[in-house]
């Protein structure tokens, strides 16, 4: 897999077949036919191409379009997208219902949120795990509520850390399936979430048979962008494939001056600007010309350009490999983290920051 | 089985999970853990099945096709929804009403296709999930895709 396969702005190929996936009949066949030309299907197809060849199945197959790719092994990939999402789901039915027993409210958050309100099927949006949201009041009684249950912590070292810090913990069943319990959507400036951000307009959903709650569209949108703009050694190009379902569904409303209003709170509207610029030269996403002429006028401030360029060029690729690079990501982690304004009080806390986790590094 | 006056057959929701695609239904039971898929015309008696329960009458209507091979057609249907039952794919309800069941003319020539084709009324059945889903679904498989593996050189 060439380097630039991990970026969260697709390559050219990793673009046809995005092309071949979400758009109309006269664009997604001809980049069909020439994502076939260009890359070899026994060895070229990398982690984020595999997970949109479900998508494509779908969507030339509803062309009546087919070839001995589509009818053949994108049907199977289909399938057993198909079935592995259904047993998530199942696995996911059971975790909220451990959750709930405890009264603690839930919400599900990326594929699985997104197959029930977008995709509206089960096999088009392969998954690898399911994600889900407590309250940030509720974290360490839900942490209790899963152990108990007998899932297991991925890294227990991380806990207290993520706790303070981050936005989630990982844990495992017994067969190995990953259970992602959020307690933030992101670490955005998590300093400036109020406890009724994103809960006081949650909706209502349903996973295999249990009621739980979805963030809305327009959230999701904000979610998918924010998740998606980081390098990751599986190429997140998946986010284009999920806003552009969110924007293009014809029963979706999508609330464009509350995405920019969140994406300023939580000092994340460079990922959203050029997320969305993106879409629209590519995808011809439609976003109304005032937002657009907003975005335009944006000039980001300094720890906005240091935390989205971080998220570009290193994100969750843990290479950081001289000390220099260490200092640089230890920097733009805690950026990324602060709700501090202005260059000497976010310096002080970087102060703070440090000196916390080297106390805590020490005790532990 | 399910073959009285008032009796009908209800998909195993929610242990049972279905979706037709591309003239193939798939099938999973989530209890088993078993995977399962019907091609035509199983996946035609099939969305009949989930749509109406009334397995008696759409038998009634299936034999109307061809005098001439009344038993041939009873023992193909019935067999496969005998396979659906054993499976627990399908349950068996007593009801005072069993939805009625209007074949139009389309279903008609299936039934029709369907005569010549009895042979493929089947249920396929993959018990090996596990195994199944390490597979590969580029590199493990036949032109078929996945479940099918690759056959050995």
């Amino acid at each position: 897999m060439d380097s630039s396969a991990e970026n969260p702005f697709p390559n050219p190929s990793q673009e046809l077949l995005l092309k071949a996936a979400l758009m109309g009949r006269n664009s997604a066949i001809p980049s069909w036919k020439k994502w076939r030309e260009t890359v070899d299907f026994e060895l070229d197809v990398d982690r984020g191409s595999f997970r949109l060849l479900p998508l494509a199945y779908h969507n030339l197959s509803s062309f009546n379009f087919s070839d001995d790719l589509v009818s053949g092994r994108l049907k199977g990939i289909y399938r057993q997208a198909w079935i592995k999402n259904q047993k998530l789901f199942y696995k996911a039915a059971n975790v909220l219902n451990l959750l709930h027993d405890a009264e603690i409210k839930t919400a599900v958050l990326k594929g699985i949120a997104l197959t029930e309100q977008v995709y509206k099927n089960y096999g088009i949006r392969p998954m690898a795990d399911m994600d889900i949201l407590v309250p940030f009041d509720e974290a360490h009684h839900a942490i209790e509520v899963l152990k108990g249950a007998g899932f297991s912590i991925e890294s227990q070292h991380l806990l207290e850390h993520n706790l303070e810090y981050g936005r989630s913990i990982a844990f495992f069943d017994d067969d190995g399936t990953e259970i992602d319990l959020h307690w933030y959507a992101f670490v955005n400036s998590f300093g400036n979430v109020k406890k009724s951000d994103f809960w006081g307009d949650v909706v209502l959903i349903d996973v295999s048979g249990v009621k739980t709650h979805a963030l809305t569209h327009t959230d999701n949108l904000l979610h998918a962008i924010v998740h998606g703009i980081r390098k990751n050694p599986e190429p997140p190009i998946r986010w284009i494939a999920d806003s552009m379902m969110i924007i293009k569904s014809d029963d979706i409303h999508v609330d464009w001056q509350r995405l920019l209003s969140y994406a300023s709170k939580f000092r994340v509207f460079l990922q959203v600007k050029k997320a969305l610029f993106y879409l629209k030269d590519q995808f011809d996403a439609k976003i109304p010309d005032d937002i657009i002429k907003q975005m335009e006028a944006y000039e980001p401030s300094y720890v906005e350009r240091i935390v989205y360029n971080y998220g570009e060029k290193v994100g969750d690729n843990l290479q950081e490999f001289t000390f220099v690079e260490r200092l640089y990501s230890f920097y733009a982690r805690y950026l990324a983290r602060t709700n501090r304004e202005g260059f000497f009080s976010v310096h002080f806390g970087l102060i703070l920051y440090t000196a916390d986790r080297l106390k805590s590094r020490l005790t532990n | 089985m399910g073959n009285g006056k008032n009796t009908y057959l209800k998909v195993n929701e929610p242990n049972v999970v279905h979706e037709t695609i591309d003239g193939e239904t798939i099938l999973l039971h989530l209890g088993t853990g078993n995977y399962y898929s019907i091609e035509w015309p199983g996946t035609m008696f099939w969305d009949l099945l989930a749509e109406t329960g009334n397995t008696e009458g759409i038998k009634k209507e299936f034999l109307k096709t061809d005098n001439e091979n009344e038993d041939k057609i009873d023992e193909a249907y019935s067999n496969f929804i005998k396979s659906l039952l054993e499976e627990e794919l399908v349950v068996a309800v007593e009801n005072e009403k069993v939805s009625s069941l209007s074949i139009d003319k389309k279903t008609k020539d299936e039934f029709a296709k369907a005569v010549s084709e009895l042979e493929k009324l089947a249920l396929n059945k993959y018990s090996d999930m596990k195994d199944m889903l390490l597979l590969d679904p580029i590199h493990d498989v036949d032109d078929k895709g996945w479940p099918e593996p690759k056959k050995d050189d």
